[in-house]
């Protein structure tokens, strides 16, 4: 094993499971799809350190390559329509447990990176747009949409008029 | 904006910031981002460079496999994830690339698809070298198959 090898995986176990957590939910959980993403990430970012500035920290970084690799990915590839895509969401809720997880899921794939991004992570809308090269109002739209149909999965609405 | 709810903004808030992926995964991730670790190492000496490329790349400068031999049987059953033609010629490309990371290494004796329909849903055989039992499972993790839901049987070759 070379040192670089050593090096890179010290990293790799250091961010990756903040990238496959990212992953996951951009992804909708598709778990070979995220682990996709992470391989693809790793290798772009390797390629693109020298890029690495320091002015935001090596994770932030990371996690925006990620963003990028999946929005090239969506953009670009062959998608299978799965379960998710054609199924009503289903009410997850009750008055002690619920299961937001899989309502972010369930979400459609636009409104969910926008939604995971700003209301998980906490990147402001001028970020997203930068990252998802869209514009802020769109992000923004995205957002309320993706706000609505979380409330509609989860039933907030009946259960909290 | 619509807005969330208190305890549903406080619910994103302590979601999970991380997840352990399958760890089979690192071993995926280096091998793609060290593709061909020994070929690269002319990258910084140009002079060497064209000899180095010349020597990897052919495969009598391969290391000799060693160890005792495996048979890795790729299963593709009801789990295997269903793919499009062209998704299925990528995987293949794939599955290559990860052979040929095995006979950089000295750990591959054989690699092809198999032809035909038998009792088993075999699609793909790998003759692998390891210096054990553990070791073969260990190569075979390393698999792009697992990725794609596929399952591998690992059998010691004895002559």
């Amino acid at each position: 094993m070379t040192g670089g090898e050593d090096a890179f995986r010290a990293l790799y176990r250091a961010h990756t499971p903040a990238l496959y957590a990212l992953a996951l939910r951009l992804t909708g959980s598709d778990q070979s799809e995220a682990e996709d993403l992470v391989q693809e990430t790793w290798v772009r970012a390797t390629r693109k350190m020298s890029a690495f500035r320091g002015e935001s920290a090596l994770r932030t970084w990371l996690c925006g390559v990620l963003v990028n690799v999946r929005r090239e990915r969506v953009r670009s590839a062959w998608r299978m329509v799965g379960p998710l895509d054609v199924e009503p969401a289903t009410p997850a809720r009750d008055d002690t447990a619920f299961d937001l997880e899989r309502a972010i899921a369930a979400l459609p794939d636009g409104a969910r990176d926008i939604f995971v991004l700003h209301d998980v992570y906490g990147y402001a809308h001028r970020e997203i747009a930068e990252l998802l090269g869209v514009v802020e109002g769109t992000s923004k739209s995205q957002l309320a949409r993706a706000r609505m149909l979380l409330r509609a999965t989860l039933n907030l609405d009946e259960a909290r008029p | 904006m619509t807005e969330l709810p208190d305890d549903i903004r406080r619910a994103l808030a302590e979601l999970p910031r991380e997840r352990q992926p399958d760890p089979a995964l690192e071993d995926r991730v280096v091998g793609a981002v060290f593709p061909r670790r020994r070929g690269w190492a002319w990258a910084g000496v140009a002079a060497a460079a064209a000899v180095l490329l010349l020597v990897v790349a052919h495969p009598w400068s391969r290391p000799k496999p060693t160890g005792d031999t495996y048979a890795l049987l790729l299963m593709v059953d009801s789990t295997y994830s269903v793919a499009s033609p062209a998704e299925l010629r990528r995987r293949e490309h794939e599955y290559g690339l990860w052979a040929d990371s095995l006979a950089a290494l000295g750990k591959l004796d054989l690699a092809g698809k198999l032809v035909g329909h038998g009792e088993l849903p075999v699609d793909g055989l790998f003759i692998i070298r390891a210096a054990n039992d553990a070791d073969a499972e260990r190569i075979a993790l390393t698999c792009p198959h697992y990725k794609y839901h596929g399952r591998i049987e690992v059998r010691r070759y004895i002559q």
